[in-house]
Parts: structure tokens; C-alpha cells; sequence
């Protein structure tokens, strides 16, 4: 017979919450800094002259396509290591679990989107060594801009953390709305995080071909990656809604 | 296992509650690093060589590397930056770097460094700067792409909330990525010195953690202010 009380409960999810940040989380990061690197190397080969900005230019890259994994990681260790605080009641188990699917699901296609800007960036250099400058520049914004879901996720799943150790009361519905925000946000930022990356790839391969269209073309990526990104500000907002329910 | 991150406060002014007050160990350490870099520079610019010393050679790297920068990407205009962007990068570097003396915190590992060094340093730099350049121009911005009639630019109301979310987007990312990376650094290097017990890995964490990922953030957040102003100026 399985001991089921609440303490126990509490457990299982913060495991479970634990698991999902870190395990989601190390998706998107790892293949965008992979494919950040095989670009590179095959720049490499091709260019051997190039060979330090490409070095440059992908160490930063993979910086920054890392970060929504290392937000991961922060709240996964942030679950296991908090159970110090533990309160007994399922809310604030719910709202555990649901902050580590919303920075771990989150990360997907943020890591994935900022890696295929970085990838494109490294190509261009290749292609043409010249315009190194306006490239790194091109893909620090497209990087920045796929990131920002990941960062919208993290944000999240702080306030989610946050609120549970405020939680005295608990009920079913308040709990399915806390569990329910981090799936909002989470499953939201995929898509926006992967769609700004294809802007950003595109637009790192365009500024290589013609440097002189530079800031024309990074204009268009701002406002792309806008429009794209509006959808996880809608899961944000929704996430907000049901926080408040909570 | 017990980890407790949260920051030392000092309470100024009890009677306000949290407003009053302040984490003692961020503020002073972030003077501390002010200090250590008015002494470095000091030390170098009052006694310049023409065949450089060790820290000459060093400091001199840095500036015109970052001379290099601001001027390929803002063009003339980037001279005026180069104070703005360098000491942006050596104050968030040395911030990264004093983690690895045992006893000292990063002041970039307490948001409020970095969320003050986004929204009241970055941002209102990169947009007064496109309020300079391009002068009421710069506010149609916002309404782009816009509505073409007859010839007449006509400002597209609905444009306005996107781009403003944008910018919202942009200033938000910007401080929790290098928080995150220097916080989740000090968080790993906690956990893993309590598995590891002191003894080899630590050492090497810290160099990672520290040398490494600090000196890339630093590196990605100037380059990110540096951008932000570089499109808010171009034309």
C-alpha cells in the first residue's frame, strides 16, 4: 500500500518540478549550441583564416543560446534544495511543479531559436570575414529577442516559487490554476522562442550577403520579432490571470 | 541540504518596511569594484610609458578593442560611446570576477544590480540617444510599419502596442539573463562544493563560473547596449 499523505505529496511534485526544469530544459540549449558549433566548424574548414572570429563569435553565441538551460538548472536546484520551507498543502505543491514546467518547457524553443540565429551567424562569417562586426551585432539581436521567452518563463517560475511559500489555504481549483499558469506559460514560449530564431537566421544570412542593408534588415527583425513574440506575451498574460486565481 | 540565497539586508529606514531597505554586501562590493577600477586606471594614467607595462598593456587592449567596437557599429558617433560601453563591460566584468575571492559576493548576483543597470542605465541611454539623433522622428518609430495612402504616411495605431511590447520584451531580458548566469553559477558551485566535499572541483567551478562565464556576460551585455543604441540611432 502506497502511503499517500499530503507531506508525501508535496514531495512528488517538488521531484517532479525538479525533474521537468532540467530534463525540458536541456532540449532546446544543447541543440542550439551544437548546432551553433557545427557551423562554425565547417566555417573553419572552409575559411581557415577566420578562424578566431569564428571562435569569437561562437563562444558568444553559445553563451547566450545556454542561458535558457542554465535557467533551468537554477530552478530545478532552487526546487531541490528548497524543500527546507516545505508547508504542507497541495498548492503549493502544484505551484512547484507548474514553475518547473514553465522554465523548463519554456527553454525549448528559446536554446533551439537562438542557436539557429548563432549557426547562420557563423556561416555568414565564413562566407565573408568583413562584415564580422555587423553580423555579431545582427546576431546578439536575434539572440537577445529568441531568448526573451525563456526569460518570460524564468520569470514565471520564480513568482510561481515565490507564491507557494505564501500559501496558507488550499483548494483544488487554485491549485489546478497555479499548475495550469505554468503550463500556460511553458507550452506558450516554444513556438515564439523557435520563430524568432528563423527571423534571426534569416537575417544573420542576409546582413553577410549585404552588410549595406544592415540596418534596414535589423529593423525588420526587431518588428518580426515582435509580432512573433507577442503570442508568449499572451501566454504571460494568461499566466498572470491564473496566478491571480490562485 | 540547506541553500539560502537570500541577499543580507540592512534596514535603512525601518519604518518603511522592505522599501527601506538595503543589501549591505551588494553595496559594498559594487563600491569596492568602483574603487578597484578608479585605482587601476589611476595607477595607469598617471604614470603612461611608451614601451607599456603589464596593466598598461592590458588596460590599453581593452579600450581600443572596445574603440574598435563602438566605432564599427555606431560609425563617428561611437567615440561618444566608448566611455558609456567600456565601463558598462569593466564594471559588470570586475562585478563577475570578485566572486572568486572566498568571502566576497558578486553584485551582480542581487537582481536589483542588473535590473538597475537595464532599466535606468541601457535602455533610457539607447532611447535618448535615438531621441537626439532623430529628433520627433524618432516617436513615429514606434508607429512603423506605417499605413501608406495616397503617398501619406499615416501612423498604424495597432503597430504601437507591438512595438512597445518589444521594448518591454528587450528590457526585461536583458538584466535576468546576466543575473541568471552569475546567480545559477554561485548556485552551482554551493551544491556541487557540499557533494564534492572542497575538494577538487570547486577550484575548477569557480574558474568556470568566474573567469569564463563572467567575461562572456560582461561581454554579451555591453554588446547588447551597444546594439540596443546602435538601432535606436540608425537611420
Amino acid at each position: 500500500m502506497i502511503d499517500i499523505n499530503p507531506e508525501s505529496l508535496v514531495k512528488a511534485a517538488v521531484y517532479l518540478g525538479a525533474a521537468c526544469a532540467m530534463g525540458f530544459g536541456a532540449i532546446g540549449s544543447s541543440i542550439g549550441a551544437g548546432y551553433i558549433a557545427r557551423e562554425a566548424v565547417l566555417g573553419m574548414s572552409r575559411q581557415p583564416k577566420a578562424s578566431g572570429k569564428l571562435m569569437r563569435t561562437m563562444l558568444v553565441g553559445q553563451a547566450i543560446s545556454e542561458s535558457p538551460g542554465i535557467f533551468s538548472l537554477i530552478m530545478a536546484l532552487f526546487l531541490v534544495g528548497g524543500m527546507f520551507t516545505i508547508q504542507v498543502n497541495e498548492t503549493f505543491a502544484m505551484a512547484l511543479l507548474g514553475s518547473g514546467i514553465a522554465v523548463g518547457v519554456s527553454s525549448i524553443g528559446s536554446g533551439a531559436g537562438a542557436g539557429l540565429a548563432g549557426g547562420e551567424a557563423c556561416k555568414s562569417i565564413a562566407r565573408n570575414p568583413d562584415c564580422a562586426g555587423k553580423v555579431t551585432m545582427t546576431m546578439l539581436l536575434g539572440q537577445a529577442l529568441a531568448t526573451s521567452p525563456a526569460v518570460f518563463g524564468f520569470l514565471a517560475a520564480l513568482l510561481l516559487f515565490l507564491k507557494s511559500g505564501s500559501l496558507v489555504t488550499g483548494s483544488i481549483p487554485s491549485a489546478a490554476a497555479l499548475l495550469g499558469a505554468g503550463i500556460a506559460m511553458g507550452v506558450g514560449a516554444i513556438g515564439p522562442g523557435l520563430g524568432i530564431g528563423f527571423v534571426g537566421k534569416q537575417a544573420c544570412g542576409g546582413v553577410g550577403k549585404s552588410p549595406r542593408a544592415g540596418s534596414s534588415i535589423n529593423k525588420t527583425l526587431l518588428l518580426g520579432a515582435a509580432v512573433a513574440e507577442s503570442t508568449s506575451i499572451y501566454a504571460f498574460v494568461i499566466f498572470i490571470l491564473l496566478y491571480l486565481q490562485a | 541540504m540547506e541553500l539560502d540565497f537570500a541577499p543580507e539586508t540592512f534596514w535603512l529606514l525601518p519604518d518603511l518596511g522592505d522599501f527601506g531597505s538595503v543589501n549591505i554586501k551588494t553595496i559594498i562590493f559594487s563600491w569596492v569594484v568602483i574603487a578597484v577600477l578608479i585605482l587601476l586606471s589611476a595607477l595607469v594614467y598617471t604614470r603612461l610609458k611608451k614601451i607599456p607595462t603589464r596593466l598598461q598593456l592590458l588596460l590599453e587592449t581593452i579600450v581600443d578593442g572596445f574603440d574598435n567596437l563602438t566605432r564599427s557599429t555606431l560609425g563617428e558617433r561611437g567615440r561618444a560611446y566608448l566611455p558609456y560601453i567600456g565601463s558598462l563591460f569593466l564594471f559588470i566584468w570586475f562585478s563577475n570576477l570578485i566572486g572568486i575571492i572566498p568571502g566576497c559576493e558578486e553584485p551582480t548576483r542581487d537582481v536589483n544590480t542588473t535590473l538597475g543597470l537595464g532599466f535606468c542605465i541601457v535602455i533610457p541611454i539607447a532611447h535618448i540617444s535615438g531621441i537626439r539623433v532623430k529628433g520627433w522622428r524618432y516617436l513615429k518609430e514606434f508607429f512603423e510599419p506605417g499605413l501608406v495612402i495616397r503617398g501619406v504616411w499615416l501612423p498604424n495605431i495597432f503597430m504601437c502596442p507591438l512595438n512597445v511590447v518589444g521594448e518591454f520584451g528587450k528590457a526585461i531580458s536583458l538584466p535576468f539573463r546576466l543575473f541568471g548566469n552569475i546567480f545559477g553559477g554561485a548556485i552551482i558551485i554551493v551544491v556541487l562544493s557540499q557533494l564534492a566535499r572542497y575538494a577538487v572541483l570547486p577550484p575548477f567551478l569557480m574558474f568556470f563560473f568566474g573567469i569564463f562565464v563572467g567575461t562572456i556576460q560582461a561581454f554579451v551585455f555591453a554588446m547588447l547596449a551597444l546594439t540596443y543604441t546602435a538601432v535606436a540611432v540608425a537611420e
